[in-house]
């Protein structure tokens, strides 16, 4: 059971799977909002500049990601047909780049990335306090200037997992969701996808996930991003972080589901404290 | 009493601070004026659309006395996008946005009987034009899993060209004020 307590400081975590060496390389928490229209490229090299110089330094220029799909991919055809001044993506990031804060006219994402193999991952409960910090900063700066309503939509939380093999025939023997005893000679590259609907916990959301391998690169990628919708009725910051726990719930719950035991154990499983 | 969707749209944003710079296509016009414009800048109709969009997020479950669902986000940002890419400069009529309770919603624009209408819905999309004499300029009403992105544009470019002309009184007070 999750525990919201004051600021939405998540208590226990206590009955959710641990991984002692998670093979997880990077990991994206965020919100998604009803685009900004001040929220321009001016508007965004200012807000990086003004909040998150001194932690994030580093500052690149990125296109736009695409917005939330719609049915039928007509928001996709409509994003293409954009005329004007195309929207910009910007990336903030600390000096050794493990953390990047990804802001454009619609979302405000925090990254972790491995870039050494070494390098621990910080766990949830950290990215999710140093988010709850930068979205706080956020909201404050954009409710002081007219850049439009923030009106927050969707919560994510994407897991992106690097396992190394040598060849796809080892896939099943990580992934649960294959079937183990399935085999095909000749299987040059393996690509697999599937997004459902997550109704099983309150608010809903959608869930993509992704398996990739390619001999060239020398592992399996498993990515598990889950989006919970943020109840629309307020929109607080501790409705966002609500709803950016379950999606974090959901996306453990999800990667113990569809991995296999003895990659659990490869992993260091165990059931308690994954805070 | 005419209805919300039925009163003219023009008028709904309050009036931007003169004197300002109004850009029209080839033209450039310092328009230093006495009293401020009538027209809202394209500006102020996306900031305009983008409030009303977030308040229809913001509808209780149950809103229209019924099942009524808030306004879903896809359907909120791709409505922005397209107000967006439907009015293409400054001085054009201000849509209005109608709630529909499966979490889809009606955009009108209204001018003198004349009307632009786009729904979105989870059944797809539709754009239609119709004069106020009752008959249509034009109408996209596309089959939902079976249209392409060219056809898409073609009626996003209809759109824009009606909103031009039904919009030309409106566009006319900004000039001339």
């Amino acid at each position: 059971m999750i525990t919201i307590t004051a600021m939405g400081e998540t208590k226990l975590f206590d009955d959710l799977p641990s991984f002692d060496r998670p093979p997880v390389v990077e990991v994206a928490v965020g919100v998604h909002f009803l685009q900004l229209p001040g929220l321009t490229a001016v508007a965004l090299v200012r807000l990086v500049d003004d909040l998150w110089r001194s932690r994030f330094p580093r500052i690149v220029e990125q296109p736009a990601a695409p917005p939330l799909s719609a049915p039928g991919g007509v928001l996709m055809m409509a994003f293409q047909l954009q005329t004007g001044i195309p929207p910009m993506r910007l990336w903030s990031l600390t000096e050794d780049e493990t953390l990047l804060i990804q802001v454009q006219h619609d979302r405000l994402l925090l990254n972790w990335r491995k870039v050494k193999d070494d390098d621990p991952y910080p766990r949830y409960k950290r990215l999710r306090r140093d988010f709850a910090q930068v979205w706080r900063e956020f909201c404050d700066y954009v409710g002081d200037r007219d850049y439009g309503v923030l009106q927050p939509s969707v919560a994510e939380v994407s897991f992106f997992n690097r396992v190394p093999m040598a060849d796809a025939a080892e896939i099943p023997a990580f992934v649960e969701i294959l079937n183990p005893e399935w085999r095909i000679g000749g299987q040059l590259a393996t690509a697999y996808q599937l997004e459902r609907e997550t109704t099983d916990l309150l608010p809903g959301g959608h869930q993509n996930i992704a398996l990739n391998y390619r001999p060239e690169n020398g592992h399996m990628q498993l990515e598990i991003s889950t989006r919970i919708d943020v109840d629309t009725a307020t929109g607080e910051v501790s409705e966002v972080l609500d709803s950016l726990d379950t999606a974090h719930r959901i996306g453990v719950l999800t990667f113990d589901a569809v991995t296999t035991e003895s990659a659990h154990s490869a992993w260091g499983r165990h059931d308690a404290d994954n805070s | 009493m005419p209805t919300i969707a039925d009163r003219p749209t023009s008028i709904t944003i309050g009036n931007p601070v003169a004197p300002r710079f109004a850009q029209d296509q080839q033209t450039r016009t310092w328009a230093f004026s006495e009293s401020p414009p009538a027209a809202p800048s394209r500006s102020d109709i996306l900031r305009y659309a983008q409030r009303e969009l977030a308040g229809l997020r913001r509808l209780p479950r149950g809103w229209d006395g019924a099942d009524g669902i808030p306004l879903r986000p896809e359907f909120a940002s791709m409505a922005l996008f397209l107000v967006d890419l439907v009015t293409t400069e400054d001085g054009l009529a201000t849509p209005q946005f109608s709630p529909l309770p499966d979490g889809g919603l009606s955009i009108t624009w209204l001018v003198g009987g004349n009307r632009l209408t786009i729904n979105l819905d989870p059944y797809g999309i539709s754009i239609r034009g119709v004069w106020r004499e009752g008959h249509e300029a034009f109408r996209f009403e596309p089959d939902r899993a079976a249209f392409l992105q060219s056809e898409l544009e073609s009626a996003i470019n209809e759109a824009r060209g009606f909103l031009l002309k039904i919009s030309t009184r409106v566009q006319h007070q900004l000039l001339t004020s």
